[in-house]
């Protein structure tokens, strides 16, 4: 079983769905704001995770996984941890702006 | 790199250049200011979440740390003190940038794009400031010393240092040359001469000075002895060649 996938939807993939179907008007609206986020984990994010796993400071091979790797980091951190995670962050912080009426 | 502070120093080196970017331009700190409580309120939501999964990866062993390259503090017995340092400013951070994205995007503006056009438009007329080079004396000639180090610096085989201060001292002059230059060239459009205008086109040629001079003191001191080594291994197989 890939652990790290079933941790990532059950910690992420669960939250972004509940949450994001209730601010889904705010994501949309704010889609731009959304994408660049991603591209902002993704790239920055990426470098740094490359960085610690290739410098021995975490490793993501004490568990099962998907089996396909970029380097040091399994499929699993592209799919479910950058964008769920991130998902996860803006969709919270959207709700937050949302409950001040800022949004 | 960092030890047992390794995760804790890796946190810091990608969260807070980004932080200070967003939180140091005062146009974009007006609106985080205003909006603190919101990124407070994301920051302790997600990082209280945060902290309540992430042991849960390490014991299921969705992932795992070097015990030597983290602190190894457990707040409250649960969770690393790195992880709450990790969720705490990555929170942070991304709380920010979607604070201050949301309200542009409102306005109608796309705040990441406005910025990279403006990089882009800056480096275009900073490019096109280098035209100014073979219009003026002085900069010809630091351009043309310049080229003559960069001869001697490779025919010497510098070392790694050597070649850092030599680039430096390059820029430095040719920089100041050019701010010179575009100051030169502000004040012969203030009208009719004034000493003050005088005062403000010396003080900025006393700078090329300066750093022109230091620039020379330094090139003496890197490559005067192989010089004078290079002339006297050059003098002594002459003189042996004579004999």
């Amino acid at each position: 079983m890939p652990v790290y996938l079933v941790y990532l939807l059950v910690g992420f993939g669960l939250p972004v769905a509940v949450a994001g179907w209730i601010a889904r008007r705010r994501l949309w609206r704010y889609r731009r704001t959304v994408l660049w986020s991603l591209v902002f984990v993704a790239g920055l994010g990426g470098v740094w995770d490359w960085l610690a796993c290739v410098t021995g400071v975490w490793r993501y091979d004490t568990a099962p996984t998907l089996g396909v790797w970029l380097g040091p980091l399994p499929v699993e951190e592209f799919l479910g941890f950058y964008t769920l995670g991130t998902l996860w962050i803006v969709t919270v912080v959207l709700w937050l702006l949302g409950r001040g009426n800022d949004v | 790199m960092f030890d047992r502070a390794s995760y804790i120093g890796y946190t810091l080196l990608f969260c807070l250049p980004p932080i200070v970017l967003l939180w140091l331009r005062a146009e974009f700190c007006a609106v985080l200011a205003r909006r603190w409580r919101t990124i407070a309120g994301a920051v302790a939501l997600l990082t209280a979440y945060g902290c309540a999964i992430w042991p849960v990866a390490l014991r299921v062993g969705a992932w795992s740390y070097d015990p030597g390259k983290i602190s190894g503090v457990r707040v409250l017995g649960y969770v690393y003190l790195d992880d709450v340092l990790w969720w705490a400013l990555v929170s942070f951070l991304l709380a920010s940038f979607v604070v201050l994205s949301v309200e542009y995007e409102r306005r109608g503006e796309d705040i990441v794009l406005r910025e990279i056009g403006g990089l882009v438009r800056a480096f275009g007329h900073a490019v096109r400031g280098l035209r100014v080079v073979p219009r003026e004396r002085n900069a010809t000639i630091h351009v043309a010393v310049s080229v003559l180090v960069l001869l001697e610096a490779l025919l010497f085989e510098l070392e790694r240092w050597e070649w850092a201060a030599v680039w430096l001292a390059i820029g430095l002059v040719i920089g100041l040359e050019l701010a010179n230059s575009a100051v030169e060239r502000l004040a012969a459009r203030t009208g009719p001469p004034d000493p003050a205008v005088g005062l403000i086109k010396d003080a900025a040629a006393g700078a090329v000075l300066v750093a022109a001079v230091c620039t020379a003191l330094l090139g003496l001191l890197i490559f005067l002895p192989r010089l004078l080594r290079a002339v006297s291994a050059t003098a002594a197989a002459s003189l042996l060649s004579a004999r």
